[in-house]
């Protein structure tokens, strides 16, 4: 245990210098943007030259890139990422209205894509070659190549505007109506988690397939244990560490592909921030959004490290 | 660990994960966008999509915003207000429209009653503190452009009594009162107020109050009870969205559950669609056009006969047919057919590859490469290959550039070097009136000429002079003629020149709402709407 505290704490310690880096690389890209801050905040304003210059004085825009960095980290350790240049709000406040939003979109997403591999995956070991198995293949293999924003513009049509089902697009907070919650988030969830379930139904129908093989298995079978069993408490455990290490990389996706998803369903999170900022000409907010997302992927790699740790013990004697 | 000891952690893991979620999703978040049922009939929400951003100035003497002009006109009122179509005045805030336009004076009872959404009655001194913003010289306002040169000052005669003092008599001003909306003194002269009127601050007199504003996401309007004008709330609830992108905002108008009940800025494409599922789709023809705008001090634009030339080479019957969809019509004046001031340009650019190619020769200009700055408006986009065809067959070499809107003028706004720029104009959203529409685009300080660098052109200085002559003019017929000979020399200079004037189009559900017209400029006006 000792160990792997310790080698926790060195990967803690390694992160300093990783954000640093996430941090000095952004602030570097964004300093290529053509986007004037000065006259993006003044946009609509017809600003004069002083109150331009006046502007960049107050906001060190005009001291040398090293200070700047220097104190923009500075405000970053104070929780403050910069302010809108279009709505005047502090970027964090914003960053915190929609960063829930996708958060919810994303474990909804993960939370399909689980329930829906699980089923295919273990459904096709089992009828390892015969038709189910079959159809799962033809439909996985199609749900893998099949972008998300393809998916989603599908059902906007066949089961929104068609059917009538769904809204097209648009939020409700669960606090105001959870039935609506639901309605609003049904269809991004599956847009989103679709194409990451039909990749993980075929890993998870390989690892079933590998364990249903092993002798532990017919054992059990010819031991009297009804198939079923066999199947839910033994072989879809230790059939399901390879799933899960590529379910913890696929959030960085999840995260990802909620950008393309939140603009086709007009869903005020994260992905629709950004896109919006990028459109308005908002550096600050970019700024913010990239960061947020950055550091919720260290995280997310951090915790999937050390749970590698406590799963083979063998890692720790390497890494240690 | 054991592995079943994982499972276990990484189920409990999951767990937390989703129970955390889950307390996100319940306290925190943006909120609704979407109506969420409450009140049935007559007393439901009504949902409106607009195609423009909510996020541009909500400042009434500032915005040229389509979704913040269209919503503030429901929301404050001028002295005068315009109908949306005819842009004929009617009393507002004032109880009558003078009737002697002949004078310098004119003076404005305010309606007994009237209060601003926060409860305060509406008095002079509102009055006075909006229009000696407009009319103060140190502060930059795009409403002074359309007041200053005509206005002298605003007097206060008593609490509830106004007089306008004019330079001279300029009848058209009256119309332009709607421009000069009614703000609480005692709300927007506190320190910092303005820069919250920029973000969304807006409380007014007008029928509808602002209950909630989300940049980038929607507005939603509440009926304002005490409201005792000639054009009350016919609403209870407003939900306006601002959906930019072409697909989900006519996504939200159709189907049979549609989430919306009307939206404007409908892509030509999605016409039939929306008429074949039953809602009405009608257009306006107005000033929206494609504009091409050049640097006249980046050469050879500085040149007449080469911007002539480009102007020349364009096909505009193939753009209207093809981008447009028969939604247009190539410019024949700076103004469309349907302004009362319209007259043919004696330069009209029909299509002449010919004549194109022969201004070049005469010009010298050989081997030109031009990069045209565009906005990435759709229509816009749309039209952008029948330009470079255009250009590529006279033997220019084009290559676009096609880019968000607020890029474009950020680089204009910073001076940035540029050659070309292609874009979306619409000084409808102002009013009809052509003297305006041309001190929109024209004039000495301003902010389009400052793009071009034509101001202190012999021929620009020249041009300025004659629009203010013609706006001192007293007579209406002889005002029109001037202005249409002012227009014959913005049309030969083609400096900042309209290529094709095309039509708006609304999208509404004919079962659910009445009193919709089509308006020929970006947003929506819902104050003679009800439900059927």
């Amino acid at each position: 245990m000792v160990a792997v505290l310790r080698i926790l704490l060195r990967r803690i310690a390694l992160l300093v210098p990783l954000m640093l880096g996430i941090v000095l690389f952004v602030f570097l890209v964004m300093r290529f943007s053509d986007v004037d801050p000065a006259s993006a905040f003044f946009q609509g304003a017809n600003p004069t030259p002083q109150q331009l210059h006046d502007f960049r004085e107050q906001n060190g825009l005009l001291d040398p890139l090293p200070v700047r960095y220097v104190h923009f980290v500075d405000d970053l350790l104070h929780g403050d990422m910069g302010t809108s240049a279009l709505t005047r709000a502090p970027v964090v406040d914003q960053v915190t209205t929609a960063l829930p939003l996708t958060l919810q979109l994303t474990f909804l997403g993960l939370g399909l894509a689980v329930v829906l591999s699980l089923v295919g995956g273990v459904t096709a070991a089992v009828y390892r070659d015969r038709l189910p198995d079959q159809i799962i293949r033809v439909v996985s293999l199609t749900g893998v190549a099949a972008p998300g924003f393809w998916l989603a513009l599908l059902m906007i049509q066949y089961l929104a505007v068609d059917q009538g089902w769904f809204p097209t697009g648009g939020y409700i907070n669960p606090a105001d109506s959870f039935t609506g919650w639901l309605k609003t988030m049904t269809l991004p969830a599956l847009a989103l988690s679709l194409p990451v379930a039909a990749q993980l139904t075929r890993i998870v129908r390989t690892s079933v397939v590998e364990e249903l093989d092993k002798d532990y298995v017919r054992t059990a079978i010819g031991s009297g244990l009804p198939p079923r069993v066999v199947v839910g408490r033994n072989v879809l455990r230790n059939a399901l560490i390879n799933p899960l290490t590529v379910l913890g990389l696929r959030v960085g996706y999840l995260l990802g592909g909620a950008v393309v998803i939140e603009t086709i369903f007009s869903l005020p999170g994260m992905g629709k921030l950004m896109i919006d900022a990028v459109k308005n000409g908002d550096p600050a907010v970019v700024q913010g959004v990239v960061l947020t997302t950055a550091t919720g992927f260290v995280v997310v790699n951090l915790v999937i490290d050390v749970l590698y740790l406590l799963v083979n013990p063998r890692l720790r004697d390497t890494t240690a | 660990m054991h592995r079943r000891t994982f499972l276990k952690y990484t189920g409990a893991l999951g767990a937390a994960t989703a129970v955390s979620a889950s307390l996100s999703a319940c306290s925190s978040g943006p909120q609704s966008t979407n109506d969420t049922g409450g009140g049935g009939g007559k007393d439901r929400t009504l949902t409106a999509v607009i195609g423009y951003g909510n996020d541009g100035t909500w400042d009434p003497t500032q915005t040229a915003s389509a979704f913040c002009m269209a919503a503030n006109n429901h929301i404050y009122e001028g002295l005068l207000d315009t109908d949306p179509i005819s842009r004929k005045p009617y009393a507002a805030l004032a109880t009558a429209v003078p009737k002697d336009l002949s004078t310098t004076s004119w003076k404005f009872t305010l309606r007994a009653g009237a209060k601003f959404h926060d409860g305060k009655p509406v008095t002079a001194d509102d009055v006075v503190f909006v229009f000696d913003r407009i009319l103060d010289p140190k502060t930059q306002t795009l409403a002074k452009g359309f007041f200053a040169s005509w206005l002298k000052e605003v007097r206060k005669i008593d609490a509830q009594n106004v007089e306008l003092v004019l330079k001279f008599p300029f009848p058209d001003g009256l119309s332009r009162l709607t421009l000069a909306k009614i703000m609480p003194k005692h709300v927007f002269s506190k320190p910092g107020a303005w820069d919250k009127a920029i973000t969304g601050l807006a409380i007014g007199s007008g029928p509808y109050r602002q209950s909630a504003h989300h940049p980038k996401s929607n507005t939603t309007f509440e009926a304002f009870a005490d409201y005792n004008g000639p054009r009350p709330a016919a609403f209870k609830k407003m939900n306006w969205l601002t959906i930019v992108d072409a697909a989900p905002r006519v996504a939200r108008i159709s189907g049979s559950s549609a989430g919306a009940q009307i939206s404007d800025n409908i892509p030509y494409a999605n016409i039939e669609q929306l008429k074949s599922g039953g809602l009405t789709v009608a257009g306006g023809a107005g000033m929206n056009n494609l504009f091409l705008m050049f640097n006249t001090r980046h050469k050879p634009f500085d040149d007449v006969r080469v911007r002539q030339a480009l102007h020349y080479a364009i096909d505009t019957e193939k753009m209207v047919q093809v981008a447009l969809k028969g939604h247009g019509k190539p410019s024949s004046s700076f103004l469309n057919e349907g302004n009362p001031s319209y007259r043919r340009a004696k330069t009209v650019y029909d299509y002449d590859p010919e004549k194109a190619k022969a201004l070049l020769k005469a010009a010298g200009v050989r081997n030109l490469s031009i990069n045209i700055l565009a906005v990435n408006v759709s229509w816009i986009v749309d039209c952008l290959p029948t330009i470079k065809a255009s250009w590529d067959a006279i033997g220019v070499r084009t290559t676009l550039s096609p880019q968000e809107t607020t890029a474009v003028f950020t680089k204009m706004d910073q001076k940035q070097d540029y050659q070309v720029v292609a874009a979306a104009s619409n000084p409808n959203q102002f009013g009809l009136d052509a003297d305006l529409i041309m001190h929109y685009n024209y004039g000495p300080t301003n902010l389009w000429m400052q793009y071009t660098r034509w101001a202190d052109d012999p021929v620009a200085k020249q041009l300025f002079k004659d629009m203010d002559r013609a706006t001192q003019e007293a007579d209406p017929a002889k005002k029109k003629a001037m202005i249409q000979d002012y227009i014959d020399v913005v049309a030969e200079q083609a400096v900042l020149y309209p290529v094709v004037h095309n039509e708006l189009m609304t999208a509404w559900d004919p079962k659910k709402l009445t009193g919709i017209r089509a308006q020929p400029y970006p947003g929506i006006n819902l104050l003679q709407a009800k439900w059927v």
